[in-house]
């Protein structure tokens, strides 16, 4: 009797996910239910106040996190599998999460240079946000390689 | 007289041994990430199947597959102990922040 063979890359991304997409599910779950009760809570003590609104980045953010999660742990047991959908399944979420992150940075940065109380972003702030940008991208490069190394056409055909 | 199928028999193990590394070298430094209780075991897990790959090489099937469930013992004792704790943090967390003490009032809490 022996195991299951399979190309490296899809061992290693599907234990990744395997390690990453539980703890999202549940980061997403509870931040979901964070935004639903902070939306409440404003809602209640804001009343009328157009300004009492609870940014949206508290609603994608997570939604995103969760289906993400959800998503990445499917598709790890389908490459543990060496299933052909895993290998499909798994680029569109590495590439979604890589998405996400940048998304986030970008919102986060942007919330940087308008926090002024004179109007325009001074030049410390300009270099907080670049910096930002910067770390986003660093984290979101591991999920664009392993999006691509899952599209190699050598892949593609060991699995097929 | 050479055996082929034989020979078949031992590259299919050692493919499959080489898929069991990569699976379990893989989840150790996912444990190794989990600190600080997940670094231990990780290392631990990394320790115990350094030679894996050279036994796989050689053939020597009993002594890599020794080493690679030494190893998965490792990654699964270390990981299922993290998570455990990082629940355990967690709740206490929750009811931290959802109830708080007896007898707090709002002069206490500001």
């Amino acid at each position: 009797m022996t195991g299951s063979v399979r190309p490296r890359i899809a061992s290693v991304v599907a234990v990744i996910w395997l390690y990453l997409g539980p703890p999202w599910v549940l980061i997403g779950a509870f931040g979901l239910y964070g935004y639903w009760w902070i939306a409440g809570a404003v809602a209640e003590l804001g009343g009328n106040d157009p300004r009492a609104e609870v940014p949206l980045v508290f609603l994608w953010f997570p939604a995103c996190t969760l289906v993400l999660g959800l998503a990445g742990t499917k598709g790890a047991f389908a490459l543990l599998g060496n299933r052909e959908s895993g290998r499909f399944l798994m680029r569109l979420v590495n590439a979604g999460a890589a998405l996400m992150i940048l998304a986030f940075t970008a919102n986060w940065m942007h919330g940087v240079t308008q926090a002024s109380r004179f109007g325009g972003a001074s030049w410390e702030q300009v270099q907080m946000a670049l910096f930002g940008l910067l770390v986003g991208v660093l984290t979101a490069l591991p999920f664009i390689i392993i999006a691509r190394k899952l599209g190699s056409p050598e892949l593609r055909i060991l699995m097929q | 007289m050479i055996d082929y199928d034989q020979l078949a028999m031992e590259q299919r193990q050692c493919a499959a041994l080489d898929t069991r590394r990569d699976v379990w070298i893989t989840a150790a430094v996912m444990t190794a990430l989990l600190f600080p209780i997940g670094t231990l075991f990780g290392l631990g897990a990394l320790a115990v199947a350094r030679g894996s790959r050279a036994a796989i090489d050689r053939k020597d099937i009993a002594r890599a597959t020794g080493k690679l469930d030494l190893c998965r013992v490792f990654v699964l004792v270390g990981t299922i102990l993290t998570v455990g704790v990082l629940l355990w943090q967690a709740t206490a967390v929750y009811a931290a922040v959802f109830s708080p003490p007896d007898g707090a009032t709002e002069d206490t809490r500001r």
